[in-house]
């Protein structure tokens, strides 16, 4: 076994690995770029290397990772998930370096990794694929050309991607058009190359991946499947396993094809199988991808196998028979992951950000956490939005979802919009209880947040206002007797509540006070962001309207200029957050009036892009 | 060292008190409804305009701006009731002092749902005596402007004389010099003599979009010049704020205005009053509510001004001054929500002994710097050759000057009548106290409708005598009839309170913690030193 082992990734995939490392008396070394600083994965880690940030690519610079590893002394680079994980070339550098690469041989992430390859390997190993096109080095015509045999709606990948990043959906050939560009210019900037591959989109789709094993000596194995079929731009949200509705037969069938395609490219290490079901007809499934690492929702799997897949990974990699490090597998009861993203789930699941001004995670049985937040930790568009995870295990589904459920109400997190309480209100819902839905359900659905519950608007009051009690300027609202009465204004997605100075609560509550933003949570009512005055802006005088930014992020291109006239649902400006671009449209036909941005302005939300004159 | 508690003598269940009481609640019900309608602003049409605009009512500008929790002191919220065709509710401008980051300021914010925010005569007036609050007693002041100057049709009530629209601007200038800070937030237009509220003051904020100042708005620019130019381009945040510099925080919508205004205020030094409560504060005895039963609604009924002061004052004690001496004035000492307080009520007409024992107490207030309350309900000094040979004149006249020259700050809440003499020795709106407040049934006039009637009717009728001509009883009472009713409409509260003669009605339950406030604002300006010692009267 190593003795010590770099970790090649930040935040709480590197406090995952570290954890298991330490767990075996195994030093890890980490890596941080200056951003990262003050992260709680360099404060963990006793030793971490300062990499230099180019264009916020630090985690992805190999050599200066490289080198850190030998300097280091290490005998092995862990790459986590995402950044370097599935970059062939890294693991091949690393191995002529003389380091271990914890993961697949650098062949197989190449057979795999890029997935017009993939999918050829699949058809040669007999599992199915989706009707698609697209070939390394095909143009937009020429692919264009291709797609018009296939049935729409398509999606268009990049073909070296992962992780969600860079999908779109086309419903007809123009829209193909549209997206083309786009896509390339995301695969270009996430992925360094901008070959494109396009499917037909299966609309009642679900997602079950299987985890599957293999050991340098050829043996293979799996460990069960997930179901990953609520998403939300591609990424995924909540994960289970076993995946619920799944006869043992079509169970069979698909492992067997998982193993067939493992056995096929003689995979090593860990590695999970991507199959695209159809909803109506499990029967009916399709290879969808490899993702030759660790996954974000390992956990549940873990859960049912009582495993520590980073020590699989690590003893596999040091060369132990699969044998060895599972000797009986195991499959009991019932786990689900909820991913908490900065983002926010009643408005598009667009990003948000800020800084965490109090965090709390739930401590219970049968419930893990895995996070690299704490107070003061600044969430930006620099990094993905996943903030934390949470999986509970339970003997039966019901009771794992109860699990997670509270759990997740007893998880603070303020000063950042989280999707903490959609996922509450997610899980209770019918659909999911009774396992109703497909990978489209959350953006098929419309969720709205609730009106603000009076416990907490007078939670908010009481905090609000808790000036003098006594004497002339005693905090009661006071007006002449006749005029209206006072109210404290509470602002909760720019609707205004009048309370009633006189309710005074006593509700315990968690809050943080950030200027006249107030966050307050309690577990019963969840989290609340309540503004003392409305920071939205209204329509001006002159019918002038400020497009603004939804979200913070880059802007990556203008498409108007001043002057210009726009018809509703013109694409204005691009934004670029969280490696997604975002298309803001015009709202309304008018004028372009002013253009307060150019390529490459670093946006807050809310922030004016473009004014617009309506055409009056 | 508490004082005695006054013994109330009153019986709610006595019919003659829940007359008084449904009497008086008739009185407040006009009064209520009067004040709600008021506190609407403009037209309904003209303010869900100014909403869908996405531009916040100025009530709930002003709400927004207070500290959460803030009690307002609004002033004189009845302006303009009854003037002007009844299109300026509140003479379209709302003022009142209330806690911004936990500072007592003066607010000052137009209304735009009021034609368009512009000055009546009484809106100018109405700036103006916020202006001279804010002056007396040191308060910050926060303009919240939309309005679009000048009300033309009147402009020569509004422009040209001292104490017109250019005075608000003298006074910016002013109190700025004296160090009282003069922000606003343009949250509209800004136009023309407008312009100059935000340009005057020492720091300001615009919102981007909305708030827009110019001398002269594009229209006027165009019939001037012939310049097409847009109201952004013209004058707006934008322009103002990176070009001209004539504002200094450009802000992405009212609310963040109102935030940036918080923030500045949270710049401005604390005052630190000289005037320093007792910390036990104590409830008075018996109910406010009951002062409805005790006062008549007819100014002409006596009642004990002792039962009123019970009710108003912390625990019900009162330290009296001189009980066995001019008993038609009482004066004595009691507290506020702490704050002491020097009480000088009527309790009948004024005579020689009354006015000389006024005199005195005005004089050890003064000298001790205790604030002063006068309860006014008089109906002058007492006439007769009796009173004139004793030389009742001199003695009002001491009184009149003890008044005049008391340094300390004045309150006067005229709950009943106020006529004549009376009203200058019980410290009437000329004599300057810091605030002057009536209650709804209060009536004021140079003399009572009935009396000035037979006056006129008097001389008139002396003038036909001296004709040679006679003047039937059917006659005279034709003749006193209309003036009867002028005074009557004349001397109501709502008349005075609609001109700006004083600070606004108030509710007789309110009367206790409108003091309270304005006691706790009126010890931030310095008193100056005097010169006499106590004169025995």
């Amino acid at each position: 076994m190593f003795s010590k082992v770099l970790i090649a990734n930040r935040g709480e995939v590197a406090l995952r690995i570290h954890s298991t490392l330490e767990k075996l008396g195994i030093e890890s070394v980490g890596i941080f770029v200056p951003g990262d600083r003050n992260s709680l994965h360099v404060q963990r880690i006793s030793h971490s290397y300062l990499l230099d940030d180019v264009q916020g690519n630090g985690y992805l610079n190999s050599d200066a990772i490289i080198s850190a590893a030998l300097q280091s002394g290490a005998e092995a680079i862990h790459p986590g998930y995402g950044f370097l994980a599935e970059n062939a070339g890294f693991a091949q550098a690393c191995n002529e370096a003389g380091l271990v690469f914890i993961g697949p041989p650098a062949s197989a992430m190449e057979a795999m990794g890029e997935k017009i390859s993939a999918r050829n390997y699949a058809i040669n190993a007999g599992v199915p694929v989706v009707p698609g096109a697209g070939r390394a080095g095909m143009g937009d015509e020429e692919l264009l050309g291709a797609c018009r045999e296939l049935v729409f709606p398509l999606l268009v990948k990049p073909a070296a991607g992962g992780g969600g990043k860079g999908l779109h959906v086309a419903k007809d050939i123009d829209e193909l058009r549209e997206v083309l560009p786009i896509a390339r210019r995301e695969a270009q900037s996430a992925f360094g190359d901008d070959n494109l591959l396009v499917e037909k989109y299966v609309e009642n789709a679900r997602h079950i991946e299987f985890q599957v094993v293999g050991d340098s000596h050829g043996n293979y194995m799996h460990l069960g499947e997930r179901e990953c079929s609520l998403q939300r731009r591609h990424q995924k949200v909540i994960e289970e396993a076993p995946a619920p509705g799944l006869s043992n037969e079509i169970r069979k069938t698909m492992s067997e094809a998982a193993i067939a395609l493992t056995s096929a490219i003689g995979y090593q290490n860990l590695g999970t199988i991507e199959l695209l079901v159809d909803a109506d007809t499990p029967e009916v499934f399709y290879f969808m991808e490899m993702n030759t690492r660790l996954q974000v929702e390992h956990r549940v799997t873990e859960l049912i196998t009582d495993l520590d897949l980073v020590e699989c990974q690590l003893r596999l990699a040091a060369g132990e028979k699969l044998s060895d490090v599972i000797p009986n597998r195991v499959l009991q009861g019932h786990a689900i992951e909820a991913r908490i993203y900065a983002e926010d789930a009643y408005n598009g699941f667009l990003p948000t950000g800020g800084v965490v001004g109090e965090y709390k995670a739930p401590d219970e049985s049968d419930t893990v956490v895995d996070s690299a937040i704490n107070k003061g930790t600044i969430v930006s568009s620099t990094f993905d939005p996943m903030l934390a995870k949470i999986a509970c295990w339970g003997g039966d589904r019901t009771t794992a979802l109860v699990k997670l459920q509270d759990a997740l109400s007893k998880t603070v997190v303020l000063g950042v919009t989280t999707n903490i309480d959609f996922l509450i209100e997610l899980l209770n819902r019918d659909e999911i209880k009774g396992f109703q839905y497909n990978t489209n359900y959350l953006e098929s659905h419309e969720f709205k947040r609730m009106v603000p519950p009076v416990e907490i608007l007078a939670a908010y009051s009481a905090i609000a206002t808790s000036s003098p009690q006594q004497g002339a300027w005693r905090s009661d609202g006071w007006r002449i007797h006749g005029s209206p009465n006072s109210t404290i204004s509470a602002y909760v997605d720019g609707v205004r509540y009048g309370v009633p100075v006189e309710i005074k609560s006593t509700l315990e509550v968690d809050s943080y006070l950030d200027d006249a933003d107030f966050w307050l949570h309690h577990q019963s009512f969840g989290t609340w962001l309540i503004k003392q005055v409305n920071e939205q802006r209204g329509l001006s005088d002159s019918l002038s309207e400020g497009i603004v930014s939804p979200m913070p992020g880059v802007v990556i291109a203008i498409n108007v200029s001043i002057g210009d006239q726009v018809k509703t649902g013109d694409p204005l400006v691009v934004i670029e957050a969280m490696k997604m671009e975002h298309i803001v449209r015009a709202k309304r036909p008018g004028r372009v009036i002013k253009c307060n941005v150019s390529s490459g302005s670093k946006v807050r939300v809310g922030q004016v892009l473009v004014e617009v004159v309506g055409d009056v | 060292m508490s004082f005695p508690r006054i013994v109330s003598m009153v019986d709610a269940h006595e019919s003659g008190f829940r007359e008084r009481a449904a009497a008086f609640q008739t009185v407040l019900s006009e009064f209520t409804e009067k004040l709600a309608k008021a506190a609407l602003g403009g037209p309904e049409e003209v303010r869900t305009r100014h909403e869908a605009r996405g531009k916040l009512l100025p009530r709930d500008r002003v709400n927004q701006l207070l500290d959460p929790g803030s009690p307002f002191l609004e002033l004189s919220s009845l302006a303009a009731h009854g003037m002007y065709e009844n299109e300026a509710p509140g003479a379209g401008l709302i003022s009142g002092i209330g806690m911004v980051s936990d500072r007592a300021v003066m607010i000052v914010a137009n209304d735009a749902t009021v034609k368009g925010g512009t000055y009546y005569p009484m809106t100018v007036k109405k700036h103006l005596r916020a202006q001279e609050i804010a002056f007396a007693n040191r308060l910050p002041c926060i303009y919240l402007v939309d309005s679009g100057g000048a009300f033309l049709p009147m402009q020569h009530e509004v422009f040209p004389d001292r104490e017109h629209f250019g005075r608000i601007f003298f006074n910016q200038a002013r109190l700025s010099a004296a160090g009282v800070p003069q922000i606003s937030a343009v949250l509209g237009a800004c136009t023309a003599g407008g312009a100059y509220v935000p340009a005057m003051s020492d720091e300001n904020v615009i919102v981007a979009g909305q708030g827009h100042i110019f001398l002269a708005g594009p229209p006027l620019v165009k019939a001037a010049t012939g310049e097409e130019v847009s109201a952004e381009d013209l004058g707006g945040g934008a322009m103002h704020s990176r070009v001209s510099g004539v504002t200094d925080h450009l802000a992405e919508s009212e609310g963040q205005a109102l935030l940036t205004v918080r923030s500045i205020i949270s710049t401005v030094p604390k005052s630190v009053s000289w005037l320093i409560p007792d910390e036990e504060i104590e409830q008075p005895l018996y109910d406010g509510e009951e002062i409805l039963g005790i006062v008549p609604t007819d100014t002409r009924t006596t009642y004990d001004i002792r039962e009123v002061i019970a009710r108003i004052v912390d625990g019900s004690r009162f330290l009296e001054f001189k009980a066995e001496f001019g008993e038609t004035l009482v004066t004595g000492f009691a507290h506020i929500d702490g704050y002491q307080i020097g009480i000088i009520a009527n309790n009948g007409v004024l005579f020689s002994e009354s006015a000389q024992k006024g005199a005195h107490f005005i004089e050890i207030c003064d000298q001790r710097k205790i604030p002063l309350v006068f309860l006014q309900n008089i109906s002058g000094f007492m006439v007769g050759r009796e009173y004139e040979t004793g030389g009742i004149a001199k003695h009002g006249a001491k009184m009149v000057n003890a008044v005049a020259c008391a340094r300390v700050p004045k309150f006067t809440v005229i709950i009943g009548g106020s006529f004549g003499a009376g009203n200058y020795s019980m410290c009437g709106r000329a004599y300057d106290p810091r605030f002057l407040w009536m209650w709804p049934n209060a009536r004021i006039s140079v003399m009572g409708g009935e009396q000035a009637a037979s006056v006129l009717a008097t001389v008139k009728s002396d003038q036909l005598a001296a004709r040679g001509q006679e003047w039937s009883t059917a006659e005279i009472e034709e003749f006193k009839a209309p003036i009867r009713d002028k005074y009557e409409s004349e001397g109501s509260a709502y008349f005075s309170t609609a001109r700006i003669w004083d600070d606004g009605i108030i509710h007789p339950q309110d009367t206790r913690r409108v003091l309270s406030l304005a006691l706790s604002i009126s010890g931030l300006s310095p008193l100056p030193e005097t010169s006499f010692g106590i004169f025995r009267m």
